[in-house]
Order: C-alpha cells, then structure tokens, then sequence
C-alpha cells in the first residue's frame, strides 16, 4: 500500500492520539497551613478523585495522571499515578514547609475518553475538592488538545 | 565517546508512565559524572510541562517543546530547539523525551531532518524504546498498536521496572518483544536500583550513530496503519 506525504501526517496524528488530555495549573491560597504529609495528601486525594470520576465517565485506562507541586519557598512535590491498583508514586516531600500558597500543576491523561470530557470532569472535581476543604484558588492556565492542524 | 566536534542526540520513545522522565534524570547523572555536558529537550502533552520541572529540580539543563507531539505535529521546531542548545550550550547529549504517545517513526523523520541541517555537528543514537514491565498487559489491551509500533521502530529495547515484577512476568515480557522486533538490543533496567543507567548511557554516547531508512520505516508504518 502507498500512502501520500498528507495522509501519512493525518494517520501518525491518529496514530498519536488515541487518548484524552487535560492539563491545569492553578494557585492556592490555603487559610489553615498544610504540612508536608497534608500538603502530599491533598494532591494525592484530588488526583485519585479527578481519575475516579474519568473512569466512571468512561474512561478505561489511565494513560498518566501526574501533578508538580511547588510551595513557596520552592519546595516541590510531585505525585505520579499509571494504576489505581498500583497507586500514586509520590517524589521529593515538603521536609516542615507549611504549605500557605503554593502552585499545583495537573495532567490528566486518560484512555476511552476525548479531551473536552477530560477538561470538564477534571475542572469540575477539582472546583468540589477544593470547596469541600476550604482552599481557594485561581486557574493561572489550562490546555486542552484537540483534533487539529492535519485534519483538512 | 564520538568525536569531540560532534553532539549526540538521543531520542527515547515509550508508552505513557513507563518510567522515561525518572531513568533519563539517572542517566544524565551518569554521562555527568563522566565528565560530559548534558541538556535534555522534553515534550510534554499540552503547553503546561510537568516533566521540565521534575528535570530541573535535579539540576538538569532542560527546554521544552509544546504546542504538540515532536513526531507528528511539531517536527520542525525539534531542529529549532536543538540548534539553539548547540549555540548556547554545546552539550555532548542531548537527551530528547517526546510524549508517551510519540512513534518512532516521527522521531526518525524529525532527528532526520535535524542532522541534515546540522552535518558535521549533530549525529543520532539509537532510538531506545521504554517498555513498562508492571503495566504491558493492560497497555497490549488498550493501545496494542501504539506500543507495538514503538517495539518494532526501536533501535534498543529498556524493559523498564523490573524490580516491580517477578521472573515469569519478566520472562514473558521479554518474549513479546523478541517476537515483535527480534534483532533489537535488549536491556532491562530499573531507575530505583540503578540497573540499566550505565548501559544506555553507553549506547546514547557510544552507540553506533544511526542513519535511517525512512523510506523503508515508512512502508511499514503505512502497511501497520493505512489499513
């Protein structure tokens, strides 16, 4: 079979995009200061939350869920889940930072789901997690993938 | 080591969460404390880049591409970005991590183009292709192709996390990749014990420099998708 330069481009996109994607990056403002084990706590919980719901909105597989945490200060945690069997991998703890402000960056990255679906169940689990524990926060950016570029 | 006047780039493929970012960042530990100057070039899905910030907490010269994926969407800006590290930087490696969901293909047409603009500068090592032992079977049921496709395209294969998994696990997993691709140098390495880091920091800088076929990595990729 001989296929063209154009429609080679258009089968490696689809090639490449078997899955959704979503990723945020926000700013928290925290009333009552989170230690290192609370501040871990936290993104582990929102994580497992975000991926629980994608799976009963549909998703089948996780592709990646994974998340950066910096604190002021510079302190940094970040938290990596493949498998809810296996669970969350968690990397360079706060040592007795008190979280009061921080910045936290998501990827959502699931399978059997596309990205507007992947956007919304993230943004709104993310809105009830952080209500249900007081933290505010502003949504400093967010990006979702969408079919583009090769398709015409 | 190739010849002091010339860069290497190292490109790794492999499905989502097999461990790329975490070896790469021991790997770069290892080719530094050979004396080497490493930079790494990282393509995270979307604008947003998780893995620069776990390169650069670990003190590692790291640009990122975003906008899409290096092998189907942003190929060109690859050349862009590695001309810009040859200029201000000079390393000796650049390590290049595409998303997870990057085929060799892509990678071989983009790192293509890039040693034809920079000859006599930049030569590619083998493409090395991470396989995540704890999670092939859940990946062979949902992204069968996807995962196949970077088996086969692969220079050398890194059977990765095998300190998670058992023998016979090991045993099966190293079957399936000799049957899809039975030529391809085989390693198996974990980034918690350390195994494999010395090995494929070897191919990235001592490996023979590759030049692809592309014509003939295109009929098979045509013959595996165009259907």
């Amino acid at each position: 079979m001989c296929v063209d330069q154009k429609s080679r481009e258009l089968l490696t996109h689809r090639a490449t995009d078997e899955l959704g994607k979503f990723s945020v990056w926000v700013r928290l403002y925290i009333a009552d200061p989170l230690s290192s084990e609370q501040s871990e706590g936290m993104v582990v919980d929102l994580m497992n939350e975000i991926t629980t719901e994608c799976f009963r909105q549909g998703a089948d597989m996780i592709g990646h869920v994974k998340s950066f945490l910096t604190a002021e200060g510079g302190k940094t945690i970040n938290v990596s889940l493949i498998d809810m069997d296996i669970g969350p991998t968690v990397q360079n703890r706060f040592d007795g930072t008190m979280m009061t402000r921080g910045e936290l960056i998501v990827h959502v990255i699931v399978h059997g789901m596309w990205d507007p679906e992947v956007r919304e169940t993230s943004l709104n689990i993310t809105k009830e997690f952080m209500a249900e524990r007081g933290i505010e926060y502003e949504i400093i950016n967010d990006f979702f993938e969408k079919e583009k570029r090769v398709k015409d | 080591m190739p010849s002091c006047d010339l860069m290497r780039i190292a490109q790794v493929t492999g499905f989502l969460g097999s461990g790329k970012t975490t070896f790469l960042i021991e790997v770069a530990k290892e080719l530094n404390s050979r004396g080497l100057k490493v930079a790494t070039i990282v393509n995270d899905v979307g604008h947003i880049n998780v893995d620069r910030k776990c390169m650069e907490i670990h003190g590692i010269d790291t640009m990122e591409i975003s906008g899409g994926c290096i092998c189907c969407e942003v190929q060109g800006t690859l050349t862009t970005t590695v001309t810009n590290i040859y200029m201000s930087f000079h390393p000796d490696v650049i390590l290049v991590e595409p998303t997870g969901v990057a085929i060799p293909l892509g990678l071989k047409q983009a790192a293509a183009e890039t040693v034809k603009k920079m000859p006599k500068i930049l030569e590619q090592s083998p493409i090395v292709t991470f396989v995540d032992a704890l999670r092939i079977d859940k990946l062979m049921n949902n992204v069968r192709r996807l995962v196949e496709t970077q088996i086969i395209e692969a220079d050398a294969v890194l059977i990765n996390k095998v300190d998670a998994v058992d023998e016979d696990r090991l045993d099966r997993v190293t079957k399936m990749v000799r049957e899809l691709n039975a030529e391809v140098q085989l390693y198996y390495g974990s980034a918690r014990t350390g195994k494999g880091v010395k090995e494929i920091a070897d191919i990235m800088v001592n490996g023979k420099a590759v030049i692809y076929d592309l014509h003939d990595a295109e009929k098979r990729f045509d013959r595996k998708y165009g259907e």
